[in-house]
This record gives C-alpha cells, sequence and structure tokens, in this order.
C-alpha cells in the first residue's frame, strides 16, 4: 500500500514562497527523518500535510487519496495527526483533559489503551493528571505533546521537533521505544535538529536547504558519521 | 587591513535603517493639511460649528489613540474627560473671567489626574474587565456631574462665557476654528511624538507580552497610569473646545453613549494613527450631515460598516488605505522605477566587530557590575518543591551551565532570580546589592537579563525594536521632552539605533532588522529573544535553552558570539541548555539540578563523567 506521496508541492506565507518544488514520499509504516538548517522549511512541510497550510502548487496524497487543501480536523479523522513545535497544549486544561482531547471523536476504548501507554511512558503525567497543564515544565509539556500524538492514534504522525527541551536520557528512551508506543503500521515523518539520533532511528532522511531538496538518502550510509551531513545542510564544503 | 580605513561605516548606513529625524513624511502632510484648513476657515465660515466638532472628536481620538490604541487599554469613560474640560472652561470664564490661558492649563491639569486616577483599575484587571470599571466610571460620574449643581448647573447645564486669551475677546465663528487647529495640532504633535519615542516602544511592547516587557525593564505600572493620564488631559482640552463651539454644556451629554461613539469613531478610523482619529471624527460627523435625507437609515449604515471594517480591516479606514496605497504603489509605481531601484549591495570590507569599538562603552549606565550570589533559593508549589535550598554563585565574565532532566526545577530556579514566580524565598545577591523581593523591572535595571524557554517576543514589532527596546534604559531623555521631540531625544534615538543596528549585527541579524518577528522562522526568533536581553547590557544574563530548536552547528555559532560579547561586557552567563555537547563547549562550570537540589557541579568534563549525573540525566 501506497503511503505519502509529495509532488512538486509550493507553498509560502502571504507573497513569500518557501517551498519551491518539493517531491518527497514515506512509505507505509516507514519512518523518515526532515533535516536541514533553521528556516530551511521543514515545519512549513509539515504545516502544509496536516492541512494547516494550503499549497499553492503541487499535490499531496495519502494512501492514493489526495489530501492538500482539506482542513485538518477532516486529516485527524483521516489519521494524520501532528505533533506541532514548541509545545502546543492546552495549559488551561489538566493533563489528562489534554489527552483526552487528543482522542476527540474517537473510541473511548482505544482511549484507554492510549492513555495507559502514555503514562506508562511519562510516569510524570500520571502523577500530575490533575494539575494544569501549564503548571508543567518545557520538558513536561512536550511529554504531553508526544503523549497527544499517542493517544492520538495515528495512521501519519508529523512531529515537528521531536527532542526540543527534553533531556538527552528521555530523548534516546523515547526514540528507542517508537515501536511500542505507535503500532507497527504508523508512518513517521519527524523533523529533528539532533541529526546524529535521526539517522540512527529513522530509514531514510531528506534535508531541505532554503526551501529546496538537497539530499536525500538512506540513514544507513550517513549513521556513523552525521557531520557529513553538514555541507548539504549550510551549502558549503566542510573538510 | 590597511590604516586608512578607519572610517568604518556604520551596521545602521549598510543595512539602510533610516536614522530617526525631526519632521517625517507624515508630518509634512499633516502640517500642510492643518495649515490649508486654516487659511481657508474664514472661506467656509458657514460650516465652523461642524468643522469645530469634527476637530474636537479628533483630539479626542488622539487622547484615546494613547489609551486604547498604545497601552491596549479599552476604556468607556473618556468622555468624562471631555466633562471636566467642558464644565472647568464654564466656571473659568463666567466665575473668574478669565480666558484660555487659564481654560486650558486648567483643564489639562485635573483631567490629566483624573485620568491617573482612573487608569488605576487597569493594573489589576484585563481589558475586559477594565471597559466594564470605566463604563461605571462614566456612569457614576455622570450623576455626580448632575448632583454638582453649582459646578455643572445640574440639569439645565451651564453656558460659556466669553472667548478670551490674555484678556483679548475674539469672535467664534472662523477664528474659533483656527483656535481649535492650533489644539489639534499642538496635541497631534505630542501624541506623534510619544507614539514614536521610547514610550510607544515600550507601550507597543507591552501590549503583547507585558512578561517580557517586565523582564526587558520596562516599568509598565508606570507607564500604563501615564497613559491613562496623557490621554485624559487631551480629552480636558477637547472639552474647552467643544463648550466653546456650542457655549453650552449639560452634564448628561457626557455619558456613557458619547464614550461610546468616540471609541467607535477610533475603531473606524483605525486606532494607531492619527490619521484614524481623523478619519474617525470626519466619519462620525460628517456622515449624518450627508445622510440627512435617509436619516432613518443611519444606524444600519454606522452598524454595516463597523461589521465590515472589523472583518476586513481591523485596522480600519487607514489600514484599508494603507494596504490599497501598498498594492498601488506595487502594480503601478514599482514597475516604473524598477529600472534604476535596484539597491545596491554594500561592501562588507572594513568590517570591524561592533564590540572591538566602545559603542557600548558610550551606554554606561547604573547596573551593578558583578557575581551573582543565589543564597537558599526555595520555591514550592503546592506541596511540591520545585527548587530546595539552592546556593550557588554565577560569576561575572564566565558562562556557567545548568542541566537536569525534565522538571528538576531549572526554570523555576531561573524565575525565582528574576522575579517571576511568587513565593521564592532566598537571598539573591547581585554585586552585593541584594535584589530579594525587588519587582521584576527593578530586577531588570539592576543588570538581570534573561530569555524564555517559549520565546516571549513581540509580535507587532520588528527585529529592530527588539533591540531598541533592550535598550530602553539607556536612552536618557524623560516623558516631557519626548513629547515635544526636542533636540537631545532624536540625539539619544540616533545613538540606540547605531548601538541596536551594531548589536543587530554581531548576533547576524541585521539583515531581518524591518522583519516583523512573527514572520520568522523559529530560528531566529529565538535570536531575537537573545539580542533582547543583550540590549539591556545584563550583568548577569539567564538564558532558557537559547538553542532548542537549533542544529548544533548554528547554536554553537550563536553561543560564541553570545560569549564573546558576554566577555567584552563581563557579563555573568548562566546557561540552561538539552544540548550537552553544547553546554559542555561553551561553559566553565556545570551545575546539575535534580529535583530541586544541586545533584552535581563541578567542570564540563567532570560532570560528564559523574555517575549519577549518568543516571539521572545523560543516559549510557
Amino acid at each position: 500500500m501506497s503511503g505519502l506521496e509529495i509532488k512538486d508541492l509550493k507553498v509560502g506565507y502571504k507573497r513569500n514562497q518557501v517551498i519551491h518544488g518539493l517531491n518527497l514520499h514515506v512509505n507505509h509504516g516507514e519512518r523518515v527523518a526532515l533535516l536541514g538548517a533553521n528556516g530551511a522549511g521543514k515545519s512549513t512541510v509539515l504545516k502544509t500535510i496536516s492541512g494547516l497550510l494550503t499549497p499553492t502548487e503541487g499535490s499531496i496524497t495519502w494512501k492514493d487519496d489526495e489530501i492538500h487543501g482539506n482542513n485538518p480536523a477532516s486529516l485527524v479523522e483521516k489519521g494524520v495527526v501532528q505533533v506541532p513545535e514548541g509545545r502546543r497544549i492546552f495549559p488551561g486544561l489538566n493533563v489528562e483533559e489534554n489527552l483526552r482531547v487528543a482522542n476527540y471523536g474517537k473510541s473511548p476504548d482505544l482511549l484507554e489503551v492510549g492513555l495507559e501507554t502514555a503514562y506508562k511512558k511519562f510516569p510524570i503525567l500520571e502523577e500530575r493528571r490533575k494539575q494544569p497543564a501549564g503548571l508543567l515544565s518545557g520538558g513536561q509539556q512536550q511529554m504531553l505533546s508526544l503523549s497527544r500524538a499517542i493517544v492520538a492514534q495515528p495512521k501519519l504522525l508529523l512531529i515537528d521537533e521531536m527532542s526540543l527541551g527534553l533531556a538527552p536520557l528521555l530523548v534516546k528512551d523515547f526514540y528507542e521505544q517508537l515501536e511500542d508506543l505507535f503500532s507497527n503500521d504508523v508512518t513517521l515523518l519527524i523533523v529533528e535538529q539532533n541529526a546524529g539520533l535521526a539517522l540512527k532511528y529513522c530509514s531514510r532522511f531528506y534535508v531541505l536547504r532554503n526551501g529546496d531538496l538537497v539530499l536525500e538518502g538512506d540513514a544507513a550510509d550517513y549513521k556513523d558519521d552525521p557531520t557529513s551531513l553538514q555541507s548539504a545542510y549550510l551549502g558549503v564544503d566542510t573538510k | 587591513m590597511s590604516e586608512t580605513t578607519n572610517k568604518r561605516q556604520s551596521a545602521l548606513e549598510r543595512a539602510g535603517i533610516p536614522q530617526p529625524s525631526f519632521l517625517k513624511k507624515n508630518h509634512y502632510i499633516g502640517l500642510v493639511g492643518i495649515v490649508l484648513m486654516y487659511l481657508l476657515a474664514g472661506t467656509f465660515s458657514s460650516y465652523s460649528q461642524t468643522i469645530n466638532m469634527t476637530i474636537i472628536y479628533a483630539i479626542i481620538g488622539a487622547s484615546l489613540i494613547v489609551v486604547f490604541g498604545l497601552a491596549g487599554q479599552l476604556t468607556l469613560g473618556h468622555t468624562i474627560f471631555v466633562a471636566c474640560g467642558v464644565f472647568l472652561s464654564a466656571n473659568i470664564t463666567t466665575a473668574w473671567g478669565r480666558g484660555l490661558e487659564t481654560e486650558l492649563p486648567i483643564a489639562f491639569a485635573v483631567a490629566f489626574v483624573l485620568g491617573m486616577i482612573v487608569g488605576f483599575p487597569s493594573l489589576r484587571v484585563n481589558e475586559l474587565y477594565l471597559a466594564l470599571a470605566t463604563f461605571a466610571v462614566a456612569f457614576v460620574g455622570v450623576q455626580i456631574l448632575f448632583e454638582w449643581k453649582e459646578f455643572t448647573g445640574g440639569g439645565s447645564g451651564k453656558g460659556i462665557g466669553d472667548l478670551e486669551f490674555f484678556g483679548r475677546e475674539f469672535s467664534r465663528g472662523p477664528t474659533l476654528v483656527r483656535i481649535g487647529l492650533v489644539i489639534l495640532l499642538f496635541s497631534f504633535w505630542v501624541v506623534g511624538n510619544i507614539q514614536d519615542g521610547r514610550t510607544g516602544r515600550s507601550m507597543n511592547a507591552l501590549r503583547t507580552s507585558e512578561t517580557a516587557a517586565r523582564a526587558a525593564g520596562i516599568p509598565v505600572a508606570w507607564l500604563k497610569i501615564l497613559c491613562f493620564g496623557i490621554g485624559g488631559g487631551l480629552a480636558g482640552w477637547a472639552g474647552v473646545l467643544y463648550i466653546h463651539t456650542l457655549r453650552y454644556g449639560i452634564p448628561e451629554n457626557f455619558g456613557v453613549n458619547l464614550s461610546i461613539i468616540v471609541v467607535l469613531a477610533l475603531i473606524i478610523g483605525g486606532k494607531h494613527r492619527l490619521m484614524g482619529a481623523v478619519l474617525g471624527a470626519v466619519f462620525v460627523r460628517w456622515l449624518p450631515e450627508i445622510l440627512r435625507s435617509v436619516q432613518e437609515y443611519e444606524g444600519v449604515i454606522y452598524g454595516g460598516v463597523l461589521v465590515i471594517l472589523t472583518l476586513w480591516s481591523p485596522d480600519g479606514l487607514v489600514g484599508m488605505f494603507e494596504r490599497l496605497g501598498g498594492h498601488i504603489k506595487r502594480l503601478a509605481i514599482d514597475p516604473l522605477l524598477s529600472k534604476n531601484g535596484e539597491k545596491a549591495v554594500s561592501e562588507q570590507t572594513n568590517v570591524v566587530s561592533p564590540l572591538s569599538s566602545n559603542h557600548l562603552e558610550s551606554f554606561s549606565s547604573d547596573q551593578l557590575r558583578g557575581a551573582l550570589q543565589i543564597k537558599n533559593a526555595s520555591v514550592a508549589f503546592g506541596g511540591v518543591k520545585a527548587v530546595d535550598d539552592v546556593s550557588f554563585e554565577i560569576p561575572a565574565g564566565a558562562v556557567t551551565g545548568l542541566i537536569g532532566s525534565n522538571g528538576a526545577g531549572k526554570t523555576t530556579l531561573f524565575n525565582a532570580v528574576t522575579g517571576h514566580v511568587k513565593g521564592a524565598t532566598g537571598q539573591f545577591i547581585l554585586d552585593d546589592q541584594d535584589l530579594t523581593g525587588k519587582p521584576i523591572h527593578i530586577r531588570s535595571l539592576r543588570g538581570m537579563g534573561r530569555t524564555f524557554q517559549n520565546l516571549n517576543l513581540h509580535d507587532d514589532l520588528t527585529v529592530l525594536e527588539h533591540a531598541l527596546l533592550g535598550l530602553d534604559r539607556n536612552i536618557k531623555y524623560n516623558r516631557v521632552s519626548e513629547s515635544f521631540r526636542l533636540p537631545w531625544v532624536i540625539r539619544e534615538e540616533k545613538k540606540a539605533h547605531f548601538v541596536a543596528a551594531e548589536i543587530l549585527e554581531h548576533m547576524d541579524l541585521l539583515e531581518y532588522w524591518n522583519d516583523k518577528v512573527e514572520d520568522l522562522p523559529y530560528g531566529l526568533q529565538k535570536r531575537v529573544d537573545v539580542v533582547r536581553a543583550l540590549a539591556t547590557n545584563p550583568s548577569i544574563l539567564l538564558l532558557d535553552e537559547p538553542a532548542a530548536g537549533l542544529p548544533t552547528a548554528e547554536a554553537l555559532e550563536m553561543m560564541k558570539k553570545v560569549k564573546e560579547f558576554a566577555q567584552y561586557t563581563s557579563a555573568g552567563v548562566l546557561i540552561i541548555e538539552h544540548n550537552v555537547e553544547l553546554v559542555a563547549d561553551v561553559s566553565e562550570r556545570v551545575i546539575v539540578l535534580d529535583t530541586g537540589a544541586i545533584l552535581a557541579d563541578g567542570s564540563p568534563e567532570e560532570v560528564m563523567k559523574d555517575e549519577q549525573v549518568i543516571a539521572a540525566y545523560l543516559g549510557t
């Protein structure tokens, strides 16, 4: 079965085009990293897939279904879920309410399973489940963000800045357990600043620079020397 | 580099940032308009009263710009200040027999003080409740005026005496229009200068993030009150003109209705521009005249315009015209000019690091220099001790790393140091001065600078304005000179722009100086946050995950610049960061926090090898 397919995607903000014709695909069940320096357009790509932005040209298909231009809510129903950058949680709701909202419109049985998985992964959240999420520390808010994704039961999961503000121990742990956390047929597209980690746990990667695709390849080829990606990031030859 | 190249181009010139000057383009347009009207006042003498009412509404609009547009405080009791001017004028001219030379200063002073008093609730309540509170003020105010018969004449109102100025009597009509224009010019001049000066900048910042504005050292409470005072005073002048125009004032005319109309007029016109006050005044005063034949639909038309504007042009008619102008310029004018419109890329030669020249030294201040001692700091939330009896010293001129697992209390410790959390105990001593218990902006002014984990930037402001905001404490002119844009105001502004550009250049943000921060990618926004903190020239700089979301190479580059800056100004830096590689690279010493207490403290090498740290934080 086909997964996510992006063809000749052009998108931007106001009159400012950010992505100038991107081709990218993620097979069903595959884990792919989207890398690049700041302002390269990574978040823009994720936001476009999840329906927060509408492309000016090109197409996005998910399981042979054209999804560009759909509204974010209907995409969530189709299983396309984004973990946004920078801990977008509902500070006024308590921790558990934040998680329950993530399951909005889905089956209650799955919700309980999701909650259990999330709490097992991040026990601190269970401890503080009745507290307003705004009182969590920054890193705990990121845990909550990721837990919301677990509860949402995604088919295609888009994670923007997965390791942002998480202690190294936790980041490693989280990557290692991706398989347990999400059932095997989840397709993952991850934006990650820590190229080393991303390469270790993803099968393929794409590097964006100024909105253009400059490099794609198998993670295995670069795993041992992630710094060699540097030149692709920055557009200069480094020794 | 040859020795002759010491005439270096400043960053300001390289980036093409316009220098602050005495008059701007809009000033000339306004001035020409007012002079024209002054000269033509006699020709349109049959319209004198309507013209005067328009002028009065424009002055009220300008006064509201200060309170509503700048300070963001929605007030529904504004006409109480107008009433203040009206009845003071009535009494001064009749009972004392004095003229405008007495009416104007007294009306301003009394309405100014009254404005500050009415503004007090704004320190405690948010926008909606403030609107209700001021609504109540308008309501009660009118009742008081109504009952206070010897001052206002009660229900029958009070008439005005002669129009005099230092004993010279004037006829009303065109002369009154001319007097009105002079007062209008003066009010606009003052409001425009406040908007362009440090007060305007601070208020714009305060509207989008009060927390961050305080952290930049802006005296938020005082500025809000001051805005209410200035707004009140100018509305008082409008009152003086009002009673001279209508020759009669009745308390009930200055109730809630009029207050709502003047706010609506400003919203329709555009609440961030003086031109908005004019357009709003013209709209509410002239539309009824024009629509006299279809009077019964007046309300419908008002309502319709308001709905349309709030939906499509929240910044009012001014915003609409500005956008229209922008389109015309882009479609029709730019193509014509495009041949020679290409900007020459300035040469990057002769660039000396801003830090090697002594620009920052000219910005000496009374900030303290020296180490920060944290003694027995504790913070408890409910029963949980987030920070538990932590003591250490942050030395000047060095970088100290603060790491620890999520929820270890790192940010809470920052908040305790800068005053952003209530109920912190312990002592915070900067260079032997005890800052414990001081308000946020005072700690900032004494030299505590910080950034925020979740980016507390000011969405409306440009990158340059963020730097200027940090520099505010070093801009040495007071609010009165600001109102009249005296020569040293421009001199100080030029100096501040100059230094701001240098700092932006140092942090590689110069090319984005005119971008609004909301349009920048995340990584650059993080840098803007750092720039705002650096511009305060802090003695102690607290960086809360400045590199989160940045690739390591970019983060290292940024921290290198921060370190250079810190060493130049001998500031001490405390950095919270999860990028261990970065922390090890930049820090002389690393402190590890776990469940609110210090777990390890030492050189990066020692700490990274510590078994407890590996188990609790790093992992194997």
